[in-house]
């Protein structure tokens, strides 16, 4: 490396990223010297707590893997076509990102729950119920974790160049098979990256699931749900659900880290 | 086989409408200044763009034809394009590069690898059939593109700046190798330049191309003997 390129660094500047490195850390440590670590593996398979762990891994998989099923050809139209319109889906998208997830539970509650617009066809007709079942625990995930594996992913397809699509069309590939061929593997690192944050934010969901859902003991109570409620009754096994959400996220996130994230040149084929 | 066509594309500041005639056998260059229409030329003809005005017509069979609302898309016509930047497909070895056309039109992968892999024998390049796009010079990644291009044994081959990414030496020795690559039965070519020794080496006859026209037609030997334009007497002016 050369001088030019290794810049010293302003001693205010190192101070005030020191400060945020602690912002960081210091929680996990406050959080790491309380877990009371001699009831770890009791409360960990504690029946209460398994049943929300399980019934957060199989919601969030399950919400990360429709949202990439639904979000990957929505990115995909709003990169590559001219579709009338696509501003304001954008925004759209952005918005159930950015909203308060208790609002997201309130709309998805106005709308598909037992007595909302849709919700009450969706009962008379087809004898689906949202609220109150884990479909619906599902359904708050989906609407609050999608935008981010569809903001992620189109902004790859944006930079994907587009003459990519055209060599494969001259080379006689039809519109399905340069998609599967071409685009998606030239865009793999961030349809990784776009599942994980997708997957991410639906284990994380609090707000819109317990307004749109509701809190019920193995059906709708997620890993956030039940911390929340331990919180107030039982400050220890609140420790130990933080401490199995972290290890969960952490290694999950390692582990796409090191096949996909940072290897954006490496072949998969 | 013989590629007859006029192509008439509107721009918002400038029409093109040339019109050019290939043989097989036979390679034409066109060439001109930057913005003249000599890419757009060659999207038209491989369907990545539809004509406004004109027609293509391949060995009788018509290609677009805005008129008759014809319009054949890129998969469909026999044609082989390559980049100035190659653009191969990163996430490919150079075998399942070379493999992709023959894959996309229908055959087996064990089918397309076989045809690939010949094909890359033929000319030479079988050592690289296990790299990756990122590990080639870019001399060596054009030859690739080439034999993608080709491996379909295409009715047409569009070739644009294919020499322009390289440095002077590299482009010298290239020129020899790509008339290697092409043999004898090649198919028709045009080739988009800016160099008018690809043009000499490469080409049998020349079209420029200035403000979306053709300025001038002939044998590289035709252009700089009795250049029509400045542009053209200045692009040939040289020992």
């Amino acid at each position: 490396m050369n001088r030019a390129t290794r810049h010293r660094t302003p001693f205010s500047i190192s101070v005030l990223a020191g400060i945020a490195v602690l912002f960081f850390l210091l929680p996990f440590a406050g959080l790491l010297v309380r877990v009371p670590w001699s009831d770890l593996v009791e409360i960990t398979f504690d029946s209460d707590v398994r049943r929300a762990l399980w019934l957060s891994l199989r919601t969030s998989t399950l919400a990360a893997v429709v949202s990439a099923l639904l979000g990957i050809p929505l990115a995909w139209v709003l990169a590559r076509t001219s579709l009338p319109g696509r501003s304001v889906i954008r925004a759209l998208v952005t918005l159930s990102m950015v909203l308060p997830p208790v609002v997201g539970g309130v709309v998805l509650l106005f709308s598909f729950g037992r007595r909302g617009l849709f919700g009450q066809y969706l009962d008379d007709w087809l004898g689906i119920r949202l609220p109150f079942t884990t479909a619906g625990v599902v359904v708050a995930q989906i609407f609050v974790a999608m935008p981010f594996l569809v903001l992620t992913v189109e902004s790859a397809f944006r930079q994907l160049d587009p003459r990519f699509e055209d060599a494969a069309r001259t080379l006689g590939a039809s519109p399905w098979f340069t998609m599967r061929h071409v685009s998606l593997p030239a865009v793999r690192s961030a349809l990784a990256a776009g599942f994980v944050l997708a997957w991410a934010r639906a284990l994380g969901e609090f707000g819109a699931t317990i307004t749109f859902a509701g809190n019920l003991d193995g059906t709708t109570r997620t890993m956030p749900l039940a911390t929340y409620l331990a919180l107030e009754t039982e400050p220890a096994t609140a420790l130990v659900l933080s401490l199995i959400m972290i290890v969960v996220s952490f290694t999950v996130i390692i582990g796409m880290r090191d096949r996909w994230l940072d290897n954006p040149g490496r072949s998969t084929s | 086989m013989t590629l007859e066509t006029r192509i008439g594309v509107a721009w918002p500041n400038l029409r093109l409408d040339v019109d050019l005639r290939v043989e097989s056998g036979r390679t034409l260059a066109i060439m001109g200044p930057n913005g003249a229409g000599k890419s757009t030329a060659l999207r038209a003809l491989a369907g990545l763009l539809a004509l406004d005005e004109g027609f293509v017509l391949v060995n009788g069979e018509t290609w677009d034809d805005p008129k008759a609302s014809r319009f054949m898309p890129a998969r469909e016509r026999n044609v082989g394009l390559v980049f100035q930047d190659h653009l191969l497909f990163d996430h490919m070895t150079v075998l399942d590069n070379v493999a992709f056309g023959p894959r996309a039109r229908g055959h087996s992968k064990s089918d397309a690898r076989e045809l690939a892999s010949d094909y890359l024998e033929r000319l030479d390049l079988a050592h690289l059939a296990d790299s990756h796009p990122k590990q080639l010079s870019g001399g060596q990644s054009q030859r690739v593109a080439l034999a993608r291009a080709l491996v379909s044994r295409p009715d047409l081959l569009l070739l644009d700046e294919p020499l322009a990414s390289l440095d002077v030496v590299t482009r010298r020795h290239m020129r020899t190798e790509i008339s290697h690559d092409l043999g004898t039965a090649r198919p028709m070519t045009i080739l988009v330049t800016h160099d008018p020794d690809d043009a000499r080496h490469l080409a049998d006859d020349v079209v420029v191309i200035e403000e979306g026209r053709i300025v001038q037609r002939g044998t590289p030997g035709d252009l700089a003997a009795r250049p029509a334009t400045p542009y053209i007497a200045e692009l040939f002016d040289r020992p």
